[in-house]
């Protein structure tokens, strides 16, 4: 330090006023600096929220868990507290992003960040999260946020406190979780296979429902009955056979025309008279076979194709001219009725015997199935015997593991509850604004305290580099010569050179 | 403080006025003040007083005034000094411009062209006395350089010069040389050994202490007296040095 005088405060105040430019300049260009900063800088604003870890003693009395009410049990809960309580500061802040994301999403502080800026919003919302390590009173945890803005610092509390207590109920109620889940899974095995075991029952039953054995005695009763159905069926085929074989016979002996004398025809030779006249003798026959004989018997249709041949001359005979006249005599035939009853009752007996035969092969068929059905009893009724064990067997697992699962849910539930109300909300976060008017006074005050700092440095900076000698200490230190005089500055002139007020004037002599 | 001076003409051959020397008194004699004395006639007192300690009272002191570099006030300390040492006492005082590279001492003096030290060193004018000015003091003469030297190197190395200072010295009690700066040229440390003592003139502030150092030593630190700080300024406002005082 340069010695101007006898103090080092001279020494300090000399180098200000010698520097007084500087440190003007520097003053204030740190408080335009400074208030240009603290003008322009967001605002920063702090939510803090409070979380209480323990839950209500009477209440965990009244659930049996009085031990926490004690002294020892203090301590159970202060250790319950701590480790929730860590699981956020050293498990989920840190080394799950997706719960940190989730919060992020759920407070909608990503609104347009893109999905490659997520990475970036993360560590700055997790550097923006503050928990304190200690807790108060041994249950209760601060957290706090410092974020520009205060709605979304706000909700982002709220939301990180909704993730902590879900995921605190879940962890901690993790066991029972996966004790319902594991009872859910038996069940449904067990509930469907009693399903199944129940549908093969059914199957079983009805399928071979006969051999059931209450209706044993009634299948003995149906294969007695099929037995004498088919005796009666052979019999009555018999008989019918009998019957058909004797009235072929006679159908045999019997003639199936007669004579029916002799007509004779004086027909005029007009051809339409005469085709008229068949004709009209053809119908009549055709009505007389109608009559007796079905319209499916051979001499019905005979008789009609001739009706038709008839109807047919007539016909053409109407196009004709009349012919003379021509006497026919025929030979008139007529249909021998005995044959055609015989005919008759043949077709009826054979019909007869078809159908005989055809419930004859019926009966059969149900004598071989019954009997089929009665061998089978033994094995049907161990097998029924061995479903219906399963199948009670397999009901009394399921029975007892539905009141398992119930039980089980409602433990899961009950826990739920209780640990949900260890996990509250004691002060809800409310931003505030992080920089009072003291602080930003401090910080405009900050900017003239600094560029005074920075000045003086620079000013001692300035004269550790100046080597020239402004002080007699100083030439008689460095040259080691004395100073024999000490002249000082003298201030220029003003306006040009001027007399000397009152010196001696010039005078000329020679 | 006093204005600055004023430069009165002067007529070719007339004394030069004394008004001519840039005493910065005010009309009152006074120049800066300390504490109610002045202050500036009191260090050149001081300064006749360490030279005079120095000096031999039985024979002629020869001082040089001299300095680093061009600009720290040689000419000015030496017009003060020998005007100084004319009024302060009946000693006889010789100024003489050794600075034959520039007409420093010729313009603040205002003198006109006329012979002088240059013309006798280069053996144009054979009467000293020619060219010896006289002034309003009767102890106080000043030898002016007349012009620039063409070689001024030469003219330092010339027999003539010895003759000179001795002739100087049989009439003078004190001569003060305004020499040359000692670093630029090498006309000073020539001379030096014609001089019986070397005052550097030190500017506060401007000149680097190494440079008066290596000027200390090229002259000789045996030969150097001592040093004239010269514009010695504080910024502390006078009424805060109260406090101090």
């Amino acid at each position: 330090m340069r010695i101007y005088g006898a103090s080092p405060l001279f020494n300090y105040v000399e180098l200000v006023f010698r520097c007084k430019r500087l440190f003007i300049v520097a003053i204030l260009l740190g408080t335009v600096i400074t208030s240009a900063v603290v003008f322009t800088r967001p605002s920063l604003y702090k939510a803090q929220m409070m979380v209480a870890l323990v839950g209500n003693p009477e209440v965990d009395q009244a659930i049996g868990k009085a031990g926490k009410a004690t002294k020892g049990g203090k301590m159970v809960a202060a250790a319950d507290s701590i480790r929730k309580a860590s699981r956020l500061t050293n498990i989920w802040l840190p080394r799950h992003p997706e719960f940190l994301k989730e919060v992020i999403t759920l407070a909608e502080v990503n609104k347009g960040v893109k999905e490659e800026d997520m990475p970036a919003l993360e560590a700055k919302v997790r550097k923006a999260f503050k928990v304190d390590k200690q807790l108060l009173n041994g249950q209760y945890m601060t957290v706090s946020i410092t974020w520009a803005d205060p709605v979304q610092a706000e909700n982002l509390l709220n939301q990180l406190y909704a993730r902590f207590a879900e995921k605190t109920v879940n962890d901690e109620t993790f066991l029972d979780t996966t004790k319902r889940t594991q009872l859910e899974s038996d069940f449904t095995k067990y509930d469907r296979e009693a399903n199944d075991l129940a549908a093969k029952k059914m199957r079983f039953t009805r399928e071979n429902y006969n051999y059931n054995p209450t209706t044993y005695t009634a299948l003995l009763g149906q294969l007695e009955a099929a037995k004498e159905e088919i005796i009666r069926q052979q019999t009555d085929l018999s008989e019918v056979g009998v019957r058909l074989a004797r009235t072929k016979k006679l159908l045999l002996e019997t003639p199936k025309t007669i004579p029916g004398g002799q007509d004779t025809e004086s027909t005029i030779d007009d051809p339409k008279i005469k085709a008229a006249q068949d004709l009209d003798r053809e119908k009549k026959q055709l009505e007389a076979l109608q009559a007796r004989y079905q319209p499916s018997h051979p001499a019905v249709i005979e008789q009609l194709k001739k009706t038709e041949a008839a109807q047919a001359a007539f016909d053409l005979a109407k196009t004709q001219k009349a012919e003379p006249v021509t006497k026919i005599e025929r030979t008139r035939t007529v249909i021998n009725d005995q044959w055609y009853e015989l005919d008759k009752n043949r077709v009826q007996y054979e019909i007869q015997l078809n159908a005989q035969e055809d419930r004859l092969k019926n009966v059969r068929a149900t004598l071989d199935k019954y009997e089929e059905r009665v061998s089978k009893i033994p094995e049907l009724q161990s097998q029924w015997v061995r479903i219906n064990a399963d199948v009670a067997f397999t009901n009394n697992i399921r029975q007892q593991l539905r009141a398992r699962l119930a039980d089980a849910r409602i433990a899961e539930e009950r826990n739920k509850l209780i640990v949900k109300g260890e996990v509250k909300q004691a002060i809800a976060p409310k931003a505030e604004r992080q920089d009072t008017s003291a602080k930003l006074m401090l910080l405009y005050a900050l900017g003239p305290i600094l560029g005074l700092v920075v000045a003086f440095c620079f000013s001692l900076l300035a004269e550790a580099l100046d080597h020239t000698l402004r002080t007699p200490v100083e030439v008689e230190k460095f040259l080691g010569k004395p100073v024999l005089a000490v002249l000082p500055k003298m201030q220029p002139a003003k306006g040009g050179k001027k007399a000397l007020p009152g010196a001696n004037k010039p005078s000329i002599s020679s | 403080m006093p204005d600055s001076k004023q430069y009165d003409e002067v007529e070719v051959g007339k004394l030069v006025p004394l008004s001519s020397f840039d005493f910065r008194f005010d009309q009152n004699g006074n120049g800066a003040k300390k504490n109610g004395k002045a202050l500036i006639p009191e260090e050149y007192a001081r300064l006749h007083a360490d030279i005079e300690r120095a000096s031999s009272p039985s024979r002629c002191f020869v001082v040089g005034i001299t300095s680093a570099v061009y600009g720290e006030g040689k000419t000015t300390v030496a017009l003060n000094l020998a005007g100084t040492i004319a009024q302060n006492s009946e000693q006889r005082v010789s100024l003489v411009d050794f600075n034959l590279r520039n007409w420093d001492m010729q313009s603040r003096l205002n003198l006109p062209p006329a012979p002088g030290l240059v013309d006798v060193l280069e053996g144009s004018e054979d009467d000293l006395t020619n060219i010896i000015q006289r002034t309003e003091l009767d102890n106080l003469t000043i030898v002016p350089a007349g012009r620039a030297a063409a070689n001024p190197s030469r003219l330092v190395r010339s027999p003539r010069l010895g003759e000179v200072i001795s002739t100087l010295r049989m009439s003078n009690d004190f001569i003060v040389l305004d020499m040359a700066p000692v670093l630029p040229v090498a006309d000073t440390k020539t001379m030096s050994r014609h001089l019986d003592g070397v005052v550097m003139v030190v500017r506060a502030g401007v000149t680097p202490r190494e440079i008066v150092g290596r000027a200390i030593d090229a002259v000789g630190a045996d030969k150097v007296l001592g040093i004239v700080l010269n514009g010695v300024e504080t910024a502390m406002p006078k009424w805060l040095q109260r406090y101090f005082s």
